[in-house]
């Protein structure tokens, strides 16, 4: 069934596969833009990844502005003041994000500071306050989870107020996503999984939540159908290049659905767990994701069922009679979960992922006010997260 | 045809409509605040002196609200100040098909024609403040479309809604 309405919005231009990070001096030139700032983290330095998009300059006629690698694990609003001041003063003309979703988040705080022309970022927060034209952006994610490259959406934390605060705006996205094999070659097996069952999570809600529309479904089927084939492949034998650049295109064409879509319920009770128990988002997703399902069974049992072909095979799909398709969808993700624990320990319960029982409360009074609650189909009252957190502990 | 410098008509009707729900809407939810539990339980965590609007983009209906003396209170804002929390329907037109209940407000936020400035958290109390009332403000064949799940109308329920209706309507409380 269509929707009444929506709206989808794509604009990043995504470069994708072999050297694809040779291509980036172009795409900078392309913008008028010649003095980038890198914006990245340690973990990515000392893994070599700087390294290697280093030596993508060579030979170009651009000035690296900058090279910041200080962003801490959570993007923060100190980093990104102090980022932004670098920027000025050594006369950068545009931004580069290298890693996971914090160097991305940061960037995009840098972007506002920058093109806003302020020094107070909190006056952007909420939907669509950013009324500038912004710094050329690219970004090049080194995980295959977030999706940061195609969403709309910073959450920059507060530390002074210790608030998170969100920016959405379709002037956050990046001009250019780089999805090159070699910045995830390297990641290791229980971030590969927890970060691929992020991205799955991201399709499955995009696919069920209340924004679904149809250019969202085509990016969401399409992931999922990549994550199938692929995340186990990946996490058993991190080199599969193939694999691990499948596993790039899903987290992005994931990413490309839920930006448009918004995510569910399973995101608003990982969340919580984040915030209440610093739980691997990731690992939150993994968890929560088939008990979460089962709940919305009653209302979303024909669209899980519809989503089994893309995460199994045709002839699975067929051989199960129509009712049971939802059901063995859940199964099936289930499994991927226990193949995941076994292949590299990653949690399959709340209670190996750090989550204690006295903290069940707070997770869901957290969650009821988490803004992905609201495209969940199914009214979630506090009971139920609790009975969710209860199953899934 | 090349005419020059068309000026838009107005949307009397709609705006006329939307005007009188937002009004209904505030006086049903000053009237809530002082005895339905859950909205106070929502209200709980706004400190005294907390407002919030919701406003028509561009040029209204407006409502406007802030916690006085523990309840929710109508209120209209001084040019220039701004609320803590404040909610924008795009058009005109989606505020009216959400006051005459062909849409809820978890539709209008999925199909984006709704923007939020402030705390999530704090539009997600908001928004549920909004359900509980609209529940007591219609009947339930029409909530089965604005409501992902229609409340039960108990005794008590039934004679809040009386509650709301009668003195609620008039001074809202
Ligand atoms: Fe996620």
């Amino acid at each position: 069934m269509l929707p009444k309405y929506y709206e989808f919005q794509n604009p990043v231009k995504i470069n994708a596969g072999q050297d694809a990070l040779e291509t980036i001096p172009y795409e900078l030139k392309q913008m008028n833009a010649s003095r980038p700032i890198i914006i990245t983290d340690k973990g990515i330095t000392n893994a070599g990844l700087l390294k290697t998009v280093l030596n993508a300059f060579d030979d170009s006629e651009l000035t690296i502005g900058i090279i910041f690698d200080e962003t801490p694990p959570d993007s923060s609003l100190s980093t990104v003041n102090r980022i932004a001041e670098l920027y000025r003063k050594n006369k950068c003309d545009s931004i580069i994000a290298l890693g996971g979703g914090s160097p991305m988040d940061t960037a995009k705080g840098v972007n506002i500071l920058i093109s806003e022309n302020t020094d107070d970022i909190r006056k952007f927060m909420g939907a669509d306050r950013l009324k500038s034209k912004m710094q050329p952006f690219i970004a090049i994610p080194t995980t295959s989870g977030t999706g940061s490259e195609v969403t709309l959406v910073a959450v920059i934390y507060d530390e002074a107020n210790q608030v998170k605060m969100p920016f959405t705006s379709a002037r956050l996205l990046p001009d250019v996503a780089i999805l090159d094999p070699r910045m995830t070659i390297g990641l290791p097996p229980r971030i590969t999984a927890a970060t691929g069952m992020d991205a799955l999570t991201h399709a499955i809600e995009a696919y069920t939540c209340l924004q679904k529309n149809p250019m969202s479904d085509a990016y969401a089927t399409a992931a999922i159908k990549l994550v199938g084939e692929n995340l186990l492949k990946v996490v058993k034998d991190g080199s599969n290049k193939e694999a691990r650049f499948a596993m790039a295109n899903a987290s992005t064409m994931a990413g490309i659905a839920f930006s448009n879509s918004m995510v569910g319920a399973v995101h608003a009770i990982g969340h919580a767990c984040g915030a209440v128990a610093h739980i691997h988002h990731g690992n939150a997703m993994a968890i929560l994701l088939p008990y979460v399902m089962e709940f919305n069974m009653d209302m979303l049992g024909n669209l899980y069922g519809e989503l089994l072909l893309f995460l199994t095979d045709a002839d699975t799909y067929t051989t199960i009679e129509a009712d049971k398709r939802a059901g063995k969808f859940i199964e099936t993700i289930k499994e991927m979960n226990k193949k995941l624990n076994e292949l590299c320990k990653m949690p399959i319960k709340l209670y190996d992922a750090g989550l204690k029982k006295e903290q069940f409360e707070q997770v869901a009074t957290t969650a009821l006010n988490d803004g992905a609650m609201l495209p969940n189909p199914k009214e979630l009252s506090k009971k139920d997260v609790l009975e969710i957190l209860e199953r899934a502990f | 045809m090349i005419q020059t410098n068309y000026r838009p008509g107005h949307k009397l009707i709609q705006r006329s409509v939307v005007k009188a729900g937002f009004l209904a809407l505030g006086r049903g939810i000053e009237s809530a605040s002082h005895f339905e539990k859950s909205v106070q339980e929502e209200i709980k965590n706004w400190q005294e002196g907390f407002s919030f609007t919701m406003n028509v983009l561009p040029f209204g209906p407006k409502l406007a609200m802030r916690k006085k003396n523990g309840v929710l209170k109508m209120i209209s804002l001084k040019k220039g100040e701004t609320a803590d929390l404040t909610v924008e329907i795009k058009n005109l037109t989606t505020a009216f098909r959400m006051i005459t209940t062909q849409m809820g407000a978890h539709h209008v936020f999925a199909q984006n024609k709704i923007g939020v400035s402030g705390n999530i958290a704090d539009s997600m109390r908001f928004i549920r403040i909004v359900y509980t009332v609209e529940a007591y403000l219609f009947p339930k064949i029409l909530n089965k479309n604005i409501l992902k799940k229609s409340p039960k109308m108990d005794i008590k329920k039934r004679f809040n809604r009386w509650h709301i209706y009668t003195r609620g309507m008039l001074f809202g409380n």
